[in-house]
């Protein structure tokens, strides 16, 4: 006599015994497939982070390096340099813009003569026609120049006025930070100069601020 | 309607021998043909051998129903494994001697010098399942055979036991020995729907598609007779579906479930 209901549940527990191997192959076969994409694309990764990690171990080196180097010139100058590359985009800015007025001119003069006359101007009176040129386009490049302009001409108010100028239009610029800085000390408010630059280097790390707010704290820089 | 079919369909796989459902396939008709022939040689002796279920019973007896009207043809479709008995049988059989009391080799030996004369033709002696034969029981059936007063045509299922037997009775007397083996995928497919077809369920033939056919070759081997007992089932349980739940089985293609279900029931598959 046929017991159909306990004949088809030996069939389902035979098809479960039947297919259970296959199910476990196919289970580890996806596992391996898994962890091989996984392994394959974390090496990937790595491969691709390790030039990037070896360039910035090489970045800070070369900090370092400058670091020592400015450190050891500052040791024996006590002063700071800052840096002026810009200043020679400016000028070639201002060149340009020179050449361009020149040749508007230039027509004039060939009418005239054929000589080219090159009239130069006196420190205060680039300093006029930059800041001429930042009240029209607010560039804080031109700002910054101004400043460092002024606080080589020792006129600390005005370098710290423009240097103020170049943070509030731009605050993630070092030099006009170490300027401003400077500016104060000179104007004889250490404390505030100090105070600047601790929260300047909270914020930014800077190196060049570090340096000059030890200077400033061993009366290196007055 | 169904019923019937599923229920005739099941019949048709009785595992009985019944000449009238030997179902012709290429490789066996050679076979028999070639069994035929070498009845009609001088042989002392033909040896029928293969597997269990591979079909040398239902030749056999084809091959008894086959020659009967034309020549003295004798099948012992089971063996007889008293001495006295097998003697007294043959000397019945073979020369219509009722032998009364025990009657031993010596005995019959003599009944058969007795009983021959010109006209005397060689009488066939089939005898299946002969491996159940005791060593000394073939011994004297191979020295009868040696008389050529008798022709014999044995069967034994090929094991290695029923090989030695072979080896050591058979050897340098049987001239011809035909192997029977299980079927091929397509001969169990021509199989399965002849014998259908043969019954008038030709539905039911119709539903072992090539898929079905090699899904039952693959839990029977090929075997006739695990076959017969795998699809007797299938048809058994395709009619209790028919009649307690219909919904459950399709009529145009045999349920793979059905057949391990079936495979299952008859051990062929261990559940």
């Amino acid at each position: 006599m046929l017991n159909i209901n306990e004949l088809e549940t030996r069939w389902r527990k035979h098809k479960i015994k039947e297919y259970t191997p296959l199910a476990v192959i196919a289970l580890i076969t996806v596992l391996i497939g898994i962890f091989s994409i996984y392994v394959v694309s974390t090496q990937q990764v790595e491969t691709q982070k390790e030039p990037s990690t070896l360039k910035a171990d090489s970045k800070q080196e070369e900090e370092q390096k400058k670091e020592i180097t400015q450190s050891s010139k500052a040791l024996k100058k006590v002063t700071l340099a800052p840096s002026f590359k810009f200043i020679s985009n400016i000028d070639n800015d201002i060149e340009l813009d020179k050449k361009k007025e020149e040749k508007v001119k230039k027509k004039k003069y060939v009418e005239k003569t054929n000589t080219i006359l090159i009239k130069r101007q006196s420190t205060q009176e680039d300093i006029s026609y930059v800041i001429k040129r930042f009240k029209n386009n607010n560039d804080p490049a031109l700002s910054l120049f101004i400043a460092k302009k002024y606080y080589e001409l020792g006129e600390y108010d005005s370098s710290y006025n423009y240097a103020l100028t170049t943070n509030q239009i731009d605050d993630s610029i070092d030099d006009s930070w170490l300027i401003f800085s400077k500016s104060l000390v000179k104007l004889n408010r250490k404390k505030e100069a100090i105070k600047v630059l601790k929260k300047y280097i909270k914020h930014s790390n800077s190196s060049q601020a570090k340096l000059l707010l030890r200077d400033i704290m061993s009366g290196k820089f007055r | 309607m169904k019923n019937s079919i599923y229920d005739a369909s099941k019949n048709v796989f009785l595992d009985n021998i019944d000449v009238r459902e030997y179902i012709q396939l290429d490789r066996v008709s050679t076979l028999y043909k070639s069994l035929k022939d070498s009845v009609r040689k001088p042989l002392k002796m033909i040896l029928l051998y293969g597997k269990p279920g591979t079909g040398k019973s239902m030749l056999l007896s084809k091959l008894h129903h086959d020659l009967s009207s034309t020549q003295k043809v004798f099948i012992y479709s089971t063996p007889i494994l008293d001495d006295s008995e097998f003697f007294k049988s043959l000397a019945r059989d073979l020369f219509d001697v009722k032998y009364l009391g025990e009657l031993n080799f010596t005995q019959l030996m003599l009944i058969v010098k007795s009983k021959l004369s010109k006209n005397y033709k060689v009488p066939l002696v089939l005898l299946d399942e002969a491996q159940l034969y005791s060593s000394e029981q073939m011994e004297k059936i191979r020295l009868l055979s040696d008389t050529r007063i008798v022709k014999f045509v044995i069967t034994l299922h090929k094991t290695d036991k029923e090989d030695i037997i072979a080896k050591e009775h058979f050897q340098t007397r049987i001239w011809e020995s035909i192997e029977l083996k299980n079927s091929s995928k397509n001969e169990l497919r021509i199989y399965i729907q002849k014998k259908l077809m043969k019954a008038n369920c030709f539905d039911s033939a119709n539903m072992f598609s090539k898929n079905r056919v090699n899904l039952i070759h693959k839990i029977t081997k090929g075997n006739y007779r695990d076959t017969n007992k795998l699809l007797y089932t299938f048809f058994n349980i395709y009619s209790w579906y028919c009649y307690n739940d219909p919904s459950a089985i399709d009529s145009n293609i045999a349920s793979s479930k059905i057949i391990e279900m079936s495979a299952i029931q008859t051990g062929l598959i261990n559940a």
